[in-house]
């Protein structure tokens, strides 16, 4: 069990939520390491930051090569082998029907039919340039908490820390030889069992908490194969190797449980469901 | 409209806000401005500095007293509070003698648990803590996956302070 007590924690506010990341005490020089990693997906990443790299495709004309940060293009090509993986259940081109929802706000003077595109129309040119064959808007708001997690590890483990566990409002990952007990807060509140986690990283989803209604019809954040929205009451969690994983499958496990399932025994995960518990209230 | 006051039972209050401590307004000032000195230059806002806050951030300043220490570079370290919606917490902000943000750090944050303190599983969890005891997320209450908490509230007040140090510090 990692006793956090003897370790040294560092929290800020990045990614629109709380980061924190704890190591053992003596690694404080490795802290700023693993922020500055964090860092560089909070700003390449947001939908919201008109700087980010995702912004930059959101808002450019077609046939025009962008260059963008390296990380954005690992980003962007895990995605679209997930995407293929999972039979179009995990897909960036999802910021359209975000911002139609009202979960993400609309870009200044946009008009979504102009938006046509899909995750096929992003080119990679090379490992810092892409271009897009159409309009089309993205978000990585279901793996770039989950990619920052494992940059900020790799960062970490670089600058010498050789354990710790970095926690990304929820989508976390525990590194090195120690084990570390978390528990999984569903949508309303309450608390599962905990769960012991060696070297691997949890991610969880709900949607109870975040729904809204649009034209008579219940919406939430996540889509399911035909772009309707997908209802869960109680949560979705999934361990993986790595954070990326994890908090990409948590999605695609809302919608599919047995292709999650069947996906994550290949990359050494598995899915945790919680139903709301007859106390809800 | 009448509103009705109801007294909560005093150790449920005390379970209800547990605060997870990283630093010390001490250990900030050496992680933040490293060999420097820092003297205290607390300032208490006066109703136009707050409106003119207010104006320049959209945000207003949630009390008078400004808590600034001068670093001996002539940067200022800022240590203030916000209250989210689930959330109370303390941050420092880092500026250069110029009013550059250098770094942000949570001091301490305070989570209200809400419903979860009806849970038995929860409860047991502080079982032999009194109130009071700094209580730590960890091996006594365990780290969350689930339910992401916003910082945006943290935002806003990085947002106020920057004008704050405008308006107020600025000049000296």
């Amino acid at each position: 069990m990692a006793d956090l007590e003897l370790m040294v924690r560092r929290a800020r506010a990045l990614l629109g939520t709380f980061v924190e990341i704890a190591l053992p005490a003596g690694s404080e020089g490795c802290f700023e390491s693993g922020f500055e990693a964090i860092g560089l997906v909070h700003d390449r990443m947001s939908f919201h930051s008109k700087d980010s790299d995702v912004s930059l495709i959101n808002a450019a004309e077609p046939g025009r090569v962008l260059e963008v940060d390296e990380h954005f293009v690992r980003v962007l090509r895990i995605a679209e082998a997930l995407r293929i993986r999972t039979r179009g259940l995990f897909d960036i081109a999802v910021g359209r029907a975000l911002v139609r929802d009202g979960f993400l706000p609309r870009p200044d003077r946009t008009n979504l039919c102009n938006f046509t595109g899909n995750a096929t129309d992003i080119e990679i040119v090379d490992d810092r340039r892409l271009m897009c064959k159409r309009r089309i808007l993205i978000d990585l708001g279901g793996i770039a908490k989950g990619y920052a997690v494992d940059l900020a590890v790799a960062a970490l483990l670089e600058s010498g820390a050789d354990r710790g566990i970095v926690n990304a409002g929820g989508d976390l990952r525990v590194f090195g030889p120690i084990s570390h007990d978390i528990h999984i807060r569903n949508g309303i509140g309450q608390l599962a069992h905990p769960t012991s986690l060696r070297d691997c990283a949890i991610a969880t989803s709900s949607n109870y908490a975040n729904r809204k209604k649009l034209r008579g019809k219940v919406r939430t954040p996540h889509k399911g194969p035909s772009g309707q929205s997908v209802l869960i009451d109680g949560t979705i969690s999934v361990i993986a190797p790595t954070c990326t994983i994890a908090d990409a499958m948590t999605k695609v496990a809302m919608t599919d449980a047995a292709l999650a399932k069947a996906l994550l025994a290949d990359y050494g995960g598995h899915v945790i469901s919680h139903a709301f518990k007859s106390t809800a209230h | 409209m009448t509103k009705k006051f109801v007294l909560l039972p005093l150790s449920l209050v005390a379970i209800e806000a547990q605060a997870t401590v990283y630093m010390t307004p001490e250990q900030a000032q050496s992680i933040m401005f490293p060999g420097e000195t820092l003297r205290p230059s607390f300032r208490t806002l006066d109703a136009g500095q707050i409106q003119a806050i207010r104006k320049a951030s959209g945000v207003s300043p949630l009390s008078r007293q400004l808590k600034a220490w001068r670093a001996s570079s002539g940067g200022w370290l800022i240590i203030d509070e916000v209250i989210g919606k689930h959330e109370f917490i303390t941050y420092a902000v880092a500026l250069s003698s110029t009013g550059v943000l250098k770094s942000m750090e949570i001091l301490d944050y305070r989570e209200s648990y809400g419903g979860q303190v009806r849970d038995p599983r929860w409860r047991a969890q502080f079982v032999g803590k009194r109130a009071g005891n700094p209580l730590r997320s960890g091996s006594e209450i365990k780290t969350i996956s689930g339910a992401t908490l916003s910082s945006t509230h943290v935002t806003d007040g990085v947002r106020r302070l920057l004008a704050t140090y405008a308006i107020v510090l600025a000049g000296g």
